[in-house]
């Protein structure tokens, strides 16, 4: 079973020979509008809570964010909370940024990890954004203009256009509570799969501007950028291990349902 | 007031007023009822499976760190223990941060003392693991592996690493207990679990296995804080659409009071 | 010895950790000489007053100058919602040629009319403000002109630099800058210095906020004066605002224009910081260095139970070997990578370190968490029975979502048109947001209050069970 699973995750992975369509839904379109219509004067910030673990389903949405962000032109603070995701998610930014031409310091920075206290860091960037984080990655400080030209004019959550957290655990809600409903500030919530069903909630209470819903969401969000990326591609394997799973399910229920009819056929 | 207005200011200090109140009645010698819960009743059978196997149990707390939920786990954990130490039964628990671990060590001594058994506590079996969670995630699996466990009780705050603790404890052949107030988690936990507490039965697991009449009196204060929440709904839904059809313009501002009411 | 704003570094800085250690054992000890019956009280009281600080700072409200300010901004909100709801109704009214709208209308231009009393009120309150935190502003910086002669500091000092920058920038906000003899300038602290520049912003940011929702109020008005307003646009002026492109430059840029709600939401906000707002960054420091010194706790147990394990020889003491050469390994490249000065060792441990890291412990991750993956087709084969109705509507509900989030079911239905509710992607997006909502929403609601009760009785110790009710 597991073999097999395997094998039919794999293959669409290394054969992409059928590109089929996406449909893009509304939670997905939000996002989308959300950052259309972010001003030129803000800046994103995007929220890295995942690590290796889940680098399969948030990579492919935090670089898809990231060019929508780059091609709209807005800065991008990337703010990591995990260890790991620190590396990963600035190769991830640095991959897409090289590819549309910008440059670090000027259009992005990385803030470098964080120790995962999120109300706190929220509450004091909520005030004063500079005083909180301090330095970039790289420990200059920033409202070091000349090295980072990108934090000249940003100082609260008032310059923040949108904040996006990637994670795969609970933490929308202290983004939610310390700078959506307090501040005004639009969030979005990209989470893994398994943490899907709790942000509709959040979605429909419109404490979230939209939701980028695990790795269909990445590739829903690529669709409507016209680019096919990795997420695009890996729908394929989606698509194949649900058809197995179901499969398997219904093989299951046939297989309990004949033993019980023996088991009736005996007793009799 | 920062976030607060004032609808949910009373709101909350009406919740909080009912809350200490059925806790005081309660001490004051009022019985109350809980419901039977089957995962919590299922503990004692746990415990009695790994004594007669001879094979120890392993009690998870999720990867949190010190907060509500993780409280809450160490509430039953030292129910459990007392229990273990009454069959002399061997109970693992691996611990996913490190300010936890000293305090699931002390709960641990404490519940074998409590029970007169102070030389059954073995410090090695409080362990802590790692902060990171698949790091834990693949402790505990080598762990559940290893010993062989014959009993699993997973109460704590869990993400992704549920169903990889819960199959693995599934494929050794261990009975297994889990209680999680993350919702995403609960559909894993009931596939591969045999008992599964759902919801705030995990807040009202300390109240079911005590019986303690604070937790009781607290439960039950719960339920009414829950009635009011939802009157406010069944409120919230009559006024939204009256608004909504409504051509009486006198009823208007009334209910747009209302309903603007919990806006911050 | 005077304490400005400049950050502790070299000996003074040492000192006051130093200080702090001795102080936290001081109390340590003196907390095991109190007698037996005083100690639970203690600790209960200290409990008490920790959970206490964060309750208090939410609730109580700011300054009682600020107080005319938060309750027009309050009452100048509640009119324009209500102007919003009736435009609201009207544009319905009209689309649907029905009903007499002229006493609506009136009612509107009442109340924006009210609105705009009330933001004035709370404008004059700002007003008042501006004057004395210009001074404070004054007098920081001639008392940082005057340290920075007395010390002789001129460029050297990076930090003071800066922080004098932004003085300036806040001094230059105000428009009518008022410089009095004032008392002599006492020293304050860092943190005092801070606060002042963003009371100061906070004043002025919160007035240019009351004045973009009047602004917002009187275009509404001038339109409503007028014979075709688009109703809409202006329940939007009055409520989330909108968005124009502008021409900048010869580029099209998007300006946010805010709503009138929106900017009083934001003015009373900016302004709701009480005595205790500045002492949440010390309490969240706390919490940082308590976890940090966790962490060694947590490593010296695992290198005690590691260690225990390869002397003894107990079984799988090679998994203790192999955590020791990790973390001892980890740890070298880490901090040689970080300090080495060197370069031959430098790209050296770089390249290793990148081997184990990304290399080694990031595919470790990703694999641990792709087990899930092979895990949930076991645990659906295993225990996804038809046992009775309601697993057929679990099962239905499951496929159909499943079938739903990838290409291949949005596929299976894309002959049906565009909006039709047969759509797989329709039904698996109305059961997600409906049924599967309505149940979160239930179990969250629980979820909460039992949360909610916990915490009171942990803050009001009277929680019971483990370690609540043991001697001290």
């Amino acid at each position: 079973m597991y073999i097999l699973l395997g094998v039919v995750v794999a293959i669409p992975l290394f054969w992409d020979v059928v590109s089929q369509r996406i449909e893009v839904t509304r939670d997905v379109k939000g996002v989308y509008n959300t950052i259309e219509n972010i001003p030129q004067d803000k800046i994103a910030i995007l929220s890295i809570i995942w690590g290796a673990g889940t680098s399969a389903e948030n990579r492919p949405q935090t670089q898809a964010i990231a060019r929508h962000l780059f091609s709209r032109g807005i800065r991008i603070i990337v703010l990591p909370f995990d260890l790991q995701g620190t590396k990963l998610s600035y190769d991830a930014v640095e991959e897409v940024a090289k590819d549309m031409g910008k440059e670090y310091g000027k259009d992005w920075i990385s803030t470098g990890w964080r120790p995962a206290y999120l109300d706190q860091i929220i509450q004091g960037m909520a005030g004063d954004l500079p005083a909180t984080l301090k330095t970039d990655i790289n420990g200059t400080k920033l409202d070091n203009f000349d090295k980072l030209p990108l934090m000249r004019g940003v100082k609260s959550a008032r310059d923040i256009g949108i904040v996006v957290d990637f994670t795969p655990a609970g933490t929308i809600s202290s983004w939610i509570s310390f700078m959506g409903q307090t501040k005004n500030v639009p969030i979005a919530f990209s989470p893994t799969s398994v943490e899907v069903p709790a942000g509709y909630n959040l979605l429909d209470a419109k404490q979230i501007c939209g939701m980028l819903p695990g790795l269909m969401g990445a590739a829903k969000y690529e669709t409507l950028l016209n680019h096919r990326g990795f997420a695009c591609r890996s729908s394929n394997a989606l698509s194949t291990s649900h058809l197995l799973i179901i499969v398997l399910i219904i093989i299951g229920n046939l297989g309990y349902f004949f033993s019980i009819r023996a088991k009736n056929i005996q007793r009799r | 007031m920062q976030h607060l207005n004032l609808t949910v200011f009373l709101l909350e200090g009406i919740i909080v007023f009912l809350i200490l109140y059925k806790i005081l009645s309660a001490r004051a010698g009022r019985k109350l009822f809980i419901r039977r819960i089957a995962g919590l009743s299922a503990i004692d059978e746990a415990v009695g499976r790994a004594t007669e196997m001879g094979r120890p149990m392993l009690y998870s707390t999720g990867i949190n760190g010190l907060d509500i939920i993780t409280l809450q786990s160490l509430s039953i954990l030292s129910h459990i223990i007392k229990i273990t130490a009454k069959y002399r039964a061997r109970i693992i628990v691996p611990v996913g941060d490190p300010v936890l671990f000293t305090i699931a060590e002390e709960t641990a001594r404490d519940a074998y003392e409590a029970e007169g058994v102070p030389e059954a506590f073995n410090p090695d079996d409080i362990r802590f693991l790692s902060g990171d969670q698949f790091a834990y995630a693949s402790g505990v699996v080598g762990i559940l592996n290893r010993e062989k466990v014959s009993s699993a009780f997973y109460f704590g705050a869990f993400y992704a690493e549920s169903l990889i603790l819960a199959e693995n404890g599934q494929q050794v052949g261990a009975i297994q207990v889990a209680g999680t107030p993350s919702i995403t988690q609960i559909p894993f936990f009931i596939a591969a679990c045999d008992y599964t507490i759902i919801g705030d039965e995990y807040y009202a697991a300390s109240a079911y296995l005590t019986k303690e009449p604070t937790l009781l009196g607290s439960l039950v204060g719960q339920d009414y804080a829950k009635a009011i929440v939802l009157a406010m709904i069944v409120l919230g839904i009559a006024a939204t659409t009256l608004l909504a059809i409504s051509t009486f313009p006198a009823l208007e501002l009334p209910l747009l009071r209302f309903t603007e009411a919990f806006r911050g | 010895m005077a304490t400005f704003f400049i950050p502790l570094q070299g000996t003074s800085l040492y000192l006051h950790i130093a200080g702090a250690i001795i102080l936290g054992l001081l109390c340590l000890f003196a907390l095991t000489k109190v007698p037996n019956k005083w100690r639970k009280p203690i600790v209960i009281g200290i409990t008490f007053v920790a959970g206490w600080f964060y309750l208090v700072e939410f609730i109580i409200p700011s300054s009682n100058s600020m107080s005319p300010v938060r309750s027009s901004t309050i009452a100048a909100e509640r009119l324009i919602r209500t102007s919003a709801h009736d435009l609201k109704v009207i544009s319905e009214r009209e689309s649907r040629s029905s009903g007499n709208n002229d006493q609506r209308l009136a009612r509107v231009r009442t109340s924006l009319n009210g609105a705009i009393i009330k933001l004035k009120v709370a404008e004059s309150g700002l007003n008042e403000q501006k004057p004395i935190v210009d001074r404070q502003l004054e007098a920081e910086l001639r008392r940082v002109a005057s340290f920075k002669k007395t010390n002789n500091l001129s460029d050297k000092m990076v930090e003071f630099r800066e922080l004098e920058e932004d003085f300036i920038k806040a001094r230059n906000i105000s428009s009518d800058l008022i410089i009095t003899g004032g008392p002599k300038p006492k020293v304050v602290s860092s943190r005092q210095a801070k606060n002042i520049i963003n009371w100061s912003e906070s004043i002025y940011k919160a007035s240019d906020d009351i004045n973009e929702a009047i602004l917002r109020i009187e275009e509404t008005q001038a339109a409503l004066r007028g014979r075709d307003a688009d109703y809409e646009h202006l329940v939007a002026a009055l409520t989330v605002g909108y968005t124009v492109t502008v021409i900048e430059n010869g580029k099209p840029v998007i300006k946010q224009i805010p709503g009138a709600t929106d900017a009083v939401a934001n003015a009373r906000r900016g302004t709701l910081d009480n005595f205790l707002t500045p002492y949440k960054e010390v309490i969240a420091n706390l919490l940082v260095v308590v976890g940090s010194f966790a962490f060694g706790l947590g490593l010296y147990n695992l290198l005690k139970f590691h260690g225990k394990a390869i002397v003894k020889k107990q079984p799988g003491w090679y998994s203790g070997l192999a955590f020791y050469i990790a973390v001892f390994a980890m740890a070298m490249l880490g901090l040689l990578k970080t300090y080495a000065d060197a370069p031959g060792v430098k790209n050296l441990t770089k390249t290793l370190y990148d081997i184990t890291f990304s290399g080694g412990l990031t595919a470790l991750q990703s694999t641990m968490f792709s087990l899930v993956a092979f895990y949930i087709v076991s645990a659906a084969y295993r225990s996804f029975r038809i046992k009775s109705g309601e697993a057929v509507i679990m099962m239905v509900a499951a496929f159909v979502v499943m079938l739903a989030t990838v290409p291949v079911g949005m596929a299976m239905t894309q002959g049906l048109p565009a909006g039709s509710p047969f759509r797989l992607e329709t039904i698996g997006d109305w059961i997600l947001t409906v049924p599967n909502m309505a149940a979160q929403r239930g179990m969250q609601f629980g979820i909460s209050v039992g949360g909610l009760a916990m915490a009171l009785r942990i803050w009001l110790s009277l929680e019971r069970g483990s370690f609540f009710d043991k001697q001290m």
